[in-house]
């Protein structure tokens, strides 16, 4: 049976982080240990979509199915460029430090919503009236596996010399915000 | 000052690749040594959480992506078109 859900900030009240397993041991070690403290700590956030599994308890925790980790950061060039078309020497940028999908919820779309919700969610961070602007949203690629699933899109942008490291600009995310919220 | 104490346990090739690195760059102590490498070590990884240093070549690249960003596939937009009309759908079995 299948169960709808939607992303909401990780609360360890309400959540299993311990439930999740997507096969990778420092993605899994990230939720288990450190979402939570991070959240806690302001460095970043972390978004999860819950389910209940057949034949738990109603009141035990949710369980997730996948998640992601959203944090500000700058790029920052090695040098000061001289070029005068460069607007500022600095981007900011919105982070996906982490993505997973449970092991056993694998190859059914999931990891590609979760990366959609986590690029529209940096999208209305961006653009929301109370927000903070980024230029565009910069992911971390944990292995090939991660890399080519996020080239597969065809929206992201490798930055040369940095196997792990892709980007794409705020202004391409719009467009799947427009499409979102026709 | 107080000083915090740690106790680590250590494979006997780490222990042994540890003190022979400690001899050779003359510190006294593993002790000297590991405080040397956390010095050195942490504003860097510190300073990685807020800034991602790209090369110059790179962020021309990002800057040019902005001026002129790329329009997303037909096939990840009607991705995104289904996400809108059904939403995320969990299963409950596993």
């Amino acid at each position: 049976m299948k169960q709808k859900s939607e992303f909401v900030p990780l609360n360890p009240s309400r959540i299993n982080v311990k439930s999740f397993d997507c096969g990778k041991k420092p993605i899994n070690d990230y939720l288990h240990r450190y979402a939570v403290k991070n959240m806690g700590l302001g460095i970043n956030s972390t978004f999860v979509l819950p389910y209940q599994k057949e034949g738990d308890f109603v009141d035990a925790k949710f369980r997730v199915a996948a998640f992601y980790t959203l944090a500000n950061q700058t790029l920052t060039p090695e040098s000061i460029p001289t070029e005068k078309k460069l607007p500022r020497y600095q981007a900011p940028i919105v982070l996906v430090a982490w993505l997973g999908v449970n092991a056993s919820h694998q190859k059914q779309g999931l990891g590609i919503n979760t990366l959609i919700t986590a690029l529209l969610h940096a999208h209305a961070i961006s653009t929301s009236p109370n927000g903070i602007p980024s230029l565009g949203v910069v992911v971390d690629a944990i292995d090939q596996d991660a890399y080519d699933f996020y080239l597969a899109t065809e929206l992201f942008i490798a930055f040369e010399g940095e196997p792990k490291k892709l980007f794409v600009p705020m202004e391409s995310i719009s467009e799947l915000a427009k499409e979102y919220f026709k | 000052m107080k000083a915090a104490r740690f106790e680590m346990q250590w494979d006997d090739e780490t222990r042994l690749l540890a003190e022979r690195a400690a001899t050779l760059s003359g510190h006294t102590s593993l002790k000297a040594y590991v405080t040397q490498l956390i010095r050195e070590n942490a504003p860097k990884v510190i300073s990685n959480y807020e800034h991602l240093q790209i090369t110059n070549e790179n962020f021309s690249r990002f800057v040019a992506a902005c001026e002129n960003p790329p329009k997303p596939s037909s096939k990840l937009l009607n991705k995104v078109k289904v996400l809108a009309t059904e939403g995320i759908w969990v299963e409950t079995k596993i």
